[in-house]
């Protein structure tokens, strides 16, 4: 996310984060850094000494947050950049930034867990969170982490969350649409940041659904509510201000929603054609072992730093990477095999971020300005990618030319690529072709060879004993 | 004009209105089951000799 081209002591202010004027992020130096208004500094402040603070981050669910002592060289810099700002923070960096139109079932019910887990520890300390959005929470190492620390402030009533219609929005709904209605959520929130409305959810999960008890509260009621007329609205104002509330009247909602939320995770079963690939696909076993073998020996010798798994499927490269010490963010266009992925990465915190993404169609930029999210190749690259039995995949359901292969590799590799050639003897191979119109026809190990040798150096080639595939590790030139 | 196929009133009204409005009728529910729950037990802790603190046990077997 930093700018190479910013001048070290120039301070960017970052497209996401527009939407609140009492917190905002920004970067310096290559650090990430958040401004707090003289306006959020009390609520903040107080949640600081109280300690509250520095036990979410201990307990891994909000991000590393420094504040910056008044009067430092860093305080005064930062007060010439953005002069009436009261205090300022310096936050841990993320390895790696992704959205929730990205992520899998339990990923997003991790993220809406996170925000109830958070925010009755906040109510304790008699604070609250105003927001509740996906895109406030980033992974690292397998668990969702609240990165949002402008969310935290001074709740007016207790018994009331003022996030509680955004939560459900952004996490209730998505999660149930999926589950009942076969739903990718993805199409969600491509489509609006903001997720999706009561009154839609209501009429794609149907009146019987939306009746049921597991739903009559927080979509029919919810619903229904929502229809009020402006004079009611008005008159809730002084409602919302009048009296402090039961904060256990609050306990009691969240709770509620947490048991919700964690009935649908459990709920969610992995069927896609992709997730028993591992059982199923056509290799000789020697040759398996024989891929795993290179593997793992490019990794030991080049070392990356940062893996990038492309068609990860179930990921069995990606934890070889992982356990080598590099930081892998692995794709697969199929849920299904994130979805097994991110469960075993969470069990095991490893530092792998499983993400869904169709590498023909990556995420777009999106939000205000087109500037709010970032598009997928401006988040996320690799020293290492890792291309195993997914160029044929490319070729024919992708109907990418070997030249557009190349350049895709080109622009998220920074140094190496490791990259599996199947000729189109191979089974799989014909399996794709067999209802396609063959455009295949010239391609040789040799031309593909000579297609990518005009942007990457070869290593190092190989071909698999007993298949129709090679192994080739190249290195960009740059 | 651009109703998004809502009637004009509703297009001023803040999405999470509804959820506000539900959770002010479910203050009062819950607030006043707990109210219920909390007199009981006083009532209660008059006729029946009082348990012994969980603080006091805790202290007990450390």
């Amino acid at each position: 996310m930093t700018n190479p081209r910013a001048r070290p002591d120039a301070a960017r202010a970052d497209g996401g984060s527009y939407r609140d004027p009492d917190s905002f992020v920004f970067y310096h130096g290559g650090r990430v850094c958040r401004a707090v208004s003289p306006e959020l500094w009390p609520a903040l402040e107080a949640a600081w000494q109280g300690g509250v603070i520095e036990t979410l981050i201990r307990d891994g669910v909000l991000i590393g947050s420094e504040l910056v002592p008044e009067g430092s060289e860093d305080h005064e810099a930062f007060s010439r950049h953005f002069p009436g700002m009261a205090r300022f923070v310096l936050h841990q960096r993320v390895p790696s930034v992704s959205y929730p139109y990205e992520w899998s079932f339990s990923m997003l019910a991790d993220a809406a867990l996170l925000h109830l887990t958070i925010q009755e520890a906040l109510l304790k300390a008699d604070l609250s969170l105003k927001d509740a959005t996906a895109f406030n929470v980033q992974f690292v190492r397998g668990r969702p982490v609240l990165i949002d620390l402008g969310s935290i402030e001074k709740p007016g009533r207790r018994d009331v969350w003022v996030a509680y219609s955004q939560f459900c929005r952004m996490f209730l709904y998505p999660l149930a649409l999926q589950l009942f209605r076969g739903m990718n959520f993805r199409q969600i929130f491509l489509a609006d940041v903001q997720g999706i409305s009561a009154e839609e959810t209501y009429k794609l999960l149907g009146f019987w659904r939306s009746f049921s008890p597991a739903f009559f509260m927080d979509v029919f009621l919810q619903r229904q509510f929502n229809r009020a007329d402006q004079a009611r609205v008005r008159r809730l104002k002084p409602q919302l201000t009048k009296g402090s509330g039961d904060p256990a009247v609050q306990v009691f909602n969240l709770r509620r929603l947490a048991r919700k939320v964690k009935k649908l995770r459990a709920r969610y079963t992995c069927a896609g054609p992709w997730s028993e690939y591992e059982q199923t696909h056509s290799y000789a076993g020697s040759a398996r072992g024989e891929k795993e073998e290179y593997v793992g020996r490019f990794l030991k010798t080049y070392k990356p730093a940062t893996v990038l798994d492309l068609g990860c499927n179930t990921g069995v490269f990606s934890l070889m990477a992982a356990r080598e010490g590099a930081q892998v963010v692995a794709m697969d266009g199929d849920h299904d095999c994130v979805e097994m992925l991110y469960r075993k990465v969470r069990e095991e915190q490893l530092p792998i971020l499983p993400l869904v993404i169709n590498l023909t169609n990556p995420s777009p930029a999106i939000g205000f300005d087109n500037r709010e999210r970032l598009r997928f190749a401006d988040r996320i690259r690799g020293e290492t990618v890792l291309a195993l039995a997914l160029v044929h995949h490319l070729l024919v359901s992708g109907n990418l030319s070997l030249a557009a292969i190349r350049d895709l590799m080109a622009g998220l590799t920074t140094k190496y690529l490791v990259i599996e050639f199947v000729e189109r003897e191979d089974e799989m191979f014909q399996t794709l072709l067999a209802l396609r119109k063959d455009t295949c026809g010239t391609l040789s190990l040799q031309t593909f060879v000579n297609v990518f040798q005009e942007r990457f150096d070869l290593l190092d080639s190989r071909p698999l004993a007993g298949t129709r595939r090679h192994l080739l590790t190249m290195q960009r030139r740059a | 004009m651009i109703s998004f196929g809502w009637p004009m009133s509703l297009a001023y009204i803040d999405p999470g209105t509804g959820g506000m409005i539900l959770q002010l009728v479910m203050a009062a529910l819950v607030g006043a089951g707990l109210f219920f729950r909390r007199s009981i037990a006083r009532v209660f802790s008059i006729f029946l000799r009082k348990k012994s603190d969980p603080d006091d046990k805790s202290k007990g077997t450390s």
